[in-house]
């Protein structure tokens, strides 16, 4: 998902043209605004409306989990042990008689929660590097680009394996580490479309005027900059809920008897050959939640920037 | 060429100092220690232990002397498995790792520039449309859960497969499928997009009016133009294949690089950890740099003087 996010062009003036140009032949009164126009074509991407609404109603569940879940989620029952999905328990028990329902609703708090949190870790450091990166120019503009590309070498995963492993299982420091890794590409994004716009003549005008150059960025770059900045932050959010699932999967996640969908995965593994739906539940959870943010992060890529590939 | 070529091979250096400093000091930034166990070791013994692996020294001597070490090609010997040197327990897990990585890619490649190839040719149809979809599908399929699914299915329900295990080649297959699939989809949807790219130009057109074969057309013209976007991502790809044989050797029981460095990270076994990144870094930057030598090659507009 990385690589096919950098096919985002630095379009987002043409938008602009465009969208006063349509503004114009429509009737005089009622404007669009870029937004709201980007907003029309995002809601004819069927697609995309579908992955919209899963993820507003799985995101809804998360949140509500405590009062949807039908069993406390730690709660044990080992003479019941793991029963198949029945009346009582929709997508059956694990081993120690948990409700699979509540446990994948619990888990999806930790991994929704990891996946926004950490994008915006990603974000506010991607977008700050890029943007300073880009408006200062220069020398400055030079080293840091150098040390991006030192950076890309590093095989990150295994740091915050280290980091893990080291210093405990924490989760917070999970959505630093892994939001920490991840602001690579946006920076560069970001420093691109900055560059660009820095020479656009309201930029000029604004310095002219002697705006002092923190108000530029803030009222003049960054607004510009923001379409980019989401479509890449919405493509983000799935690879980082990889890389918990990932770390969970290795045991380097979340503890329990909490949940996240990688642990769930990791322990349906080690029982599906007696206890399929163990495993079968968590992965089509996680698969449908990805596929919907793949799909929405598609359907925003279209909608704000109509003149990028598809591809 | 041969001037950019050294200047990345010099360039190689201080991408491995800085991972062998930041590694370095996470590691010993960390509570815990090497010797840290249930039994308790006999203070004099542990003071002995310290000493033989230069652990009673100040931290940034202990630094240097590492480095020195490096400079040298030693990555030191392994605190857990005694006797035995970093050097060679990755000369002897890294081949493992190495060839489930290859076979991944050789699977991705061939899966997914075929699929790119066959969507491209006809597109917005149902020959576009199915390649399309199973793609998405893949991008949403991570190691850890399409490896167990394939295990339950062909080792275990079909038994054609051994559930786990290195022992004959065929234990091969598995792992390298699973390894592959997320970039199979990722290498058809690139393909897709670089030949769509390349079919609408004058020449594809020409090879088209004077009567060659449509698949003739796809291979002889489109294919080189099609693989750029493919070629160019095989850098994260390898990237990818690396950190995923950390998944696919545990799900599979496989004695790679990759079990090796959680298991030695979780023992505090510091200079096998920092061996483990360092050959992974090591490993990264001459595959992109590949990469980027193979692309001057496949595409005449790219020159590096």
């Amino acid at each position: 998902m990385t690589e096919l996010a950098f096919k985002i062009k630095p379009a987002s003036q043409e938008i602009d043209q465009a969208s006063s140009m349509e503004k114009g032949m429509q009737d005089a009164e009622v404007g669009r605004s870029l937004w709201q126009d980007a907003l029309a074509r995002l809601l004819k991407n069927k697609m995309a409306v579908i992955g919209l609404a899963y993820l507003s109603v799985q995101v809804l569940l998360a949140i509500f989990a405590p009062l949807i879940a039908p069993f406390p989620y730690d709660q044990t029952d080992l003479i019941l042990g793991a029963v198949a999905p029945d009346g009582t328990h929709l997508l059956g028990t694990d081993d120690l008689g948990r409700d699979m329902f509540t446990r994948i609703l619990y888990g999806a708090r930790v991994s929704l929660a990891v996946g926004f949190l950490a994008t915006l870790v990603s974000m506010v450091i991607g977008v700050s590097y890029g943007a300073i990166s880009g408006f200062v120019g220069g020398r400055v503009d030079n080293l840091m680009m150098r040390a991006l590309e030192v950076l890309y070498a590093m095989p990150f995963t295994f740091f915050v394996i280290i980091l893990m492993v080291l210093f405990g299982r924490n989760i917070y420091l999970m959505f630093v580490a892994l939001g920490a890794i991840q602001w690579l590409s946006m920076a560069r994004i970001v420093r691109g479309q900055v560059v660009s716009l820095k020479k656009m003549e309201y930029v000029e005008a604004a310095r002219s005027m002697g705006v002092k150059s923190h108000k530029i960025i803030l009222r003049h770059i960054l607004p510009n900059v923001m379409g980019p900045v989401i479509i890449y932050a919405t493509l983000t959010i799935p690879v980082v809920i990889l890389e918990e699932a990932f770390l969970s999967f290795l045991g380097l996640g979340v503890q329990e008897p909490m949940s996240s969908w990688g642990t769930l995965i990791s322990a349906g593994v080690s029982a599906m050959e007696p206890f399929p739906w163990m495993l079968i539940y968590p992965c089509l959870t996680l698969m449908a939640t990805l596929l919907a943010l793949n799909f929405l992060g598609d359907g925003l890529r279209d909608a704000l920037d109509p003149k990028a590939s598809k591809d | 060429m041969l001037r950019y070529i050294l200047k990345r091979i010099l360039g190689i250096v201080p991408v491995l100092w800085v991972v062998a400093t930041l590694t370095f000091f996470l590691i010993r930034l960390a509570p815990g220690g090497p010797f840290d166990s249930d039994k308790q070791i006999p203070p004099e013994i542990l003071a002995n232990l310290e000493a033989k692996y230069h652990l009673d020294e100040p931290l940034i001597a202990q630094y240097f002397r590492y480095l020195g070490m490096l400079a040298q090609g030693d990555l030191g010997p392994s605190f857990r498995y005694a006797s035995r040197s970093v050097n060679e327990i990755i000369g002897e897990t890294f081949p493992v790792s190495a060839a489930i990585g290859f076979a991944g890619l050789a699977f991705a490649l061939f899966i997914g520039v075929f699929a790119g190839m066959l969507a491209a040719s006809k597109p917005n149809s149902l020959r576009d449309y199915l390649p399309m979809f199973a793609s998405m599908l893949g991008i949403c399929l991570p190691s850890f859960v399409i490896g167990p699914i394939l295990m339950l299915i062909f080792s275990i329900k079909l038994g054609w497969f051994n559930v786990s295990g290195w022992d004959e080649p065929r234990d091969l297959v598995l792992p390298a499928v699973t390894l592959g699939t997320m970039y199979a989809a990722f290498f058809a949807r690139l393909t897709r997009g670089g030949v769509l790219d390349i079919v609408r130009q004058d020449f594809v057109r020409t090879a088209h009016a004077k009567g060659l074969r449509s698949w003739l057309v796809m291979v002889k013209h489109c294919l080189k133009g099609g693989l750029l976007p493919s070629v160019s991502f095989l850098g994260p790809a390898v990237t990818a294949m690396l950190t995923g044989s950390l998944v696919v050797e545990t799900i599979f029981n496989i004695p790679g690089l990759g079990r090796f460095f959680v298991q030695s990270a979780l023992n505090r076994d510091y200079t096998l950890v920092m061996g483990c990144v360092l050959f992974v870094a090591f490993i990264i930057v001459v595959m992109n740099l590949l990469v980027d030598i193979a692309y001057a090659f496949l595409d005449p507009r790219v020159s590096y003087d």
